[in-house]
């Protein structure tokens, strides 16, 4: 008994000692920074629940960005390397995620959340954990607003900055009597608000303004309350849109308008889903675009078709973009220590898909253009045919005035 | 007005379909079957690649069959293995199920949604009291509301019929009579495995398709069960009727309050009749 007793306080000692040296060590990578260090990414995507199809595109990107990397030799000589979890879509499931990846795996990156309340969950435990986030689709505006931190970066449009792409596309056409139905959400409600003001002050009619619940799955009341007549402005993304233009069609309701414009519901997955002919001539924004005539969107659409085979979707695009702010960040600062490449992102202009780009220093909101694209029929498919970019000086020409960035 | 009458009555249906085989294998297994969304779900992808492969008519007689030899092997296998321990393992089992399925039809499938096209024959509006009205729509109607008169007239006139309706109100006593009380259960569970396939064929060409459709879709299935009663396939004929047209009364009268009505319609039914519409009475 005696013996058991001992041995089992060796091994508590040994394993007490094995979590000391181990502690020391990640203590140790986490302020110091050698050719030899990982760049230790955390991807946390939704791979479960309504907004598992979004995880998995984000995942791509990623991905995608962080082979090319290696295959080039690294960063600054960095090698990347991703540790993956699932964030079932939910706040308390980001913040599980990412916590087990930044505690176990010692990663000091996050990247691949989707939704404003996951985005939102995770932002305030980045201080605390020495962590930094890329934002790569979350639209809500408190993000680089109201509850804006030194650790989190978003590299894709704000709510705000959707709205004023959205007005810029109104601005371009003639119809003078509007129908709005917007998600019944953060997303669809600032969507719906700025298209009312946007034909308030080009002098134009706004006549049903409807909003639907999250996950609506049958449009067909809202459907049969909308005019067809003018031009509808559509705020609904993922399977609501899918849904909504499917049955619209099928009513007979959409052929109706002369104008379709839609904040961007129309996305690459949402036209393959849908792979209607009748929504050619349709109008649609976005923060990027596969078909973007920038150099740097151009030679990643090439190399990833050479790879895969298809075209890269929005979202493989955007989690593309974050790693590409990322990997920025390391050059700058010459460091993987992420208080440095923190600092170094700070106002730092750089390349991407997105052409040449500003990470905003007041409330680190991405100065990029944003699209108003056209369905066109595009390589055997559907597709947001690039028609205008919006720069960034145009549509977010001032930083967010709530964001009160704390002292890193 | 018709409009509204004619989209509750679609979605109504569509639920009934799915409701019809949640409270059969209710009220005989005492089982509350969380797999059931799962199965409508694997039912919808099944009949996409059906018509994209054949054609819908060949998906609405396969995949029918299909969920229904599911069903029986769930019965057999599942919950007849399981009948004898407590009520969670039934809950533990056909919730796993639900995981099992949602991750089969992601890799086979992908997690992007996807859509399908009413068949030629179905596409189109048609002139209904006066408005035009898409005819695929009318077609669900039409079906749902056949299946499920048969199924009622099957159960109230059949011999296994009336084994059913044994085994439901009383399992022992049923058994006691020489009732093969095994064999109605197999055939029950057949029988709602199938017609959630039979409503999620349905659903291919009126909905979206999406690993996620049927978690959305259970909890109004489930609504309309206790709306209904436990177990009674009448009652939630009529709750499902009752949910689609509230839903779409509401989302023209209050559509901000549109997403709690199927909540407030459980919320008074369990106030004020607890029992649900027909109480257990099975048919």
């Amino acid at each position: 008994m005696k013996i058991t007793t001992r041995r089992a306080a060796a091994r508590a000692l040994a394993a007490l000692s094995a979590l000391t040296l181990a502690a020391c060590a990640g203590g140790a990578a986490s302020t110091s920074s050698s050719k030899n260090d990982m760049i230790r990414v955390a991807v946390v995507t939704p791979q479960s629940g309504s907004f598992a199809a979004f995880g998995t595109e984000q995942r791509e990107g990623v991905q995608f960005a962080a082979a090319e990397a290696n295959k080039n030799g690294g960063i600054d000589g960095h090698k990347v390397e991703l540790y993956l979890a699932d964030s079932h879509g939910t706040p308390e499931g980001a913040v599980a995620g990412a916590q087990r990846l930044v505690q176990q795996q010692n990663t000091k990156y996050i990247i691949g959340l989707v939704s404003t309340p996951e985005l939102g969950a995770v932002e305030p435990k980045l201080s605390a954990w020495n962590a930094l986030m890329f934002g790569t689709q979350g639209q809500g505006d408190a993000l680089t607003g109201e509850s804006c931190v030194p650790g989190f970066f978003r590299v894709t449009a704000n709510d705000s900055i959707g709205v004023r792409t959205l007005a810029a596309a109104l601005k371009t056409f003639k119809d003078k009597q509007w129908d709005s139905i917007a998600m019944d959400y953060s997303y669809g409600q600032a969507s719906a608000a700025g298209v009312e003001a946007a034909l308030k002050q080009d002098g134009s009619g706004l006549g049903k303004k409807l909003f639907s619940p999250v996950g609506t799955t049958d449009f067909g009341s809202y459907i049969s309350q909308l005019s067809g007549k003018g031009g509808i402005a559509v705020s609904l993304s993922g399977t609501d849109g899918i849904n909504f233009f499917k049955q619209s069609l099928q009513f007979g309701l959409l052929q109706k308008y002369n104008t379709v414009l839609a904040n961007t519901g129309l996305q690459t997955s949402t036209l393959a889903a849908l792979n209607e002919p009748r929504l050619v001539g349709a109008w649609g924004t976005n923060t990027w675009l596969p078909t973007a005539d920038t150099p740097g969107s151009k030679a990643f659409v090439a190399a990833y078709k050479a790879a895969k085979g298809k075209l890269p979707s929005e979202n493989i695009g955007n989690g593309y973009l974050g790693m590409q702010t990322l990997f920025a960040g390391i050059r700058k600062a010459r460091s993987t220590d992420p208080s440095a490449v923190g600092k170094a992102l700070n106002g730092l202009t750089y390349d991407s898909i997105q052409g040449q780009v500003t990470m905003s220093a007041a409330d680190h909101q991405i100065e990029a253009p944003t699209y108003i694209g056209r369905v066109e029929k595009y390589e055997g498919g559907y597709q947001l045919v690039a028609k205008q970019a919006i720069p960034a000086s145009e549509n977010n020409p001032q930083a967010n005035p709530a964001c009160k960035m704390p002292q890193q | 007005m018709a409009v509204q009458l004619l989209n509750g009555l679609a979605f109504g249906v569509l639920l009934l379909v799915l409701s019809s085989g949640l409270a059969l294998i209710f009220g005989l297994r005492g089982v509350v079957n969380f797999a059931h969304g799962a199965l409508y779900m694997l039912a919808a992808y099944i009949g996409f690649s059906a018509t994209t492969h054949l054609s819908f008519w060949a998906a609405l007689v396969i995949t029918p069959l299909a969920l229904a030899s599911l069903g029986i092997v769930l019965d057999r296998y599942g919950l007849r293995f399981l009948s004898h321990r407590a009520p969670l393992d039934m809950v533990l089992l056909t919730f796993g199920l639900t995981f099992v399925i949602t991750d089969l039809v992601e890799t086979v499938w992908g997690e992007q949604s996807r859509s399908l096209d009413p068949t030629a024959a179905l596409a189109g509006s048609m002139s209904v009291f006066g408005v035009r009205y898409p005819t695929y729509r009318l077609f669900l109607i039409a079906v749902g509301l056949l299946v499920c008169v048969a199924l009622v007239v099957w159960l109230r006139l059949s011999r296994t019929g009336l084994y059913i309706r044994a085994s439901s109100s009383d399992r022992r006593v049923a058994a006691v009579f020489g009732v093969d009380v095994d064999r109605a259960s197999a055939i029950v569970v057949g029988l709602g495995s199938g017609l959630a396939g039979l409503a999620g064929v349905l659903a291919g060409p009126y909905l979206s398709l999406s690993p996620n459709m049927g978690v959305e879709i259970l909890i109004q299935t489930f609504i309309v069960v206790v709306v209904g009663g436990l177990g009674s396939l009448g009652g939630a004929m009529i709750a499902a009727l009752v949910l689609g047209m509230a839903n779409a009364i509401a989302s023209v009268g209050f559509p901000s309050l549109s997403a709690y009505v199927p909540y407030a319609l459980m919320l008074v039914m369990l106030l004020l009749r607890p029992q649900g519409f027909a109480g257990t009475r099975t048919a």
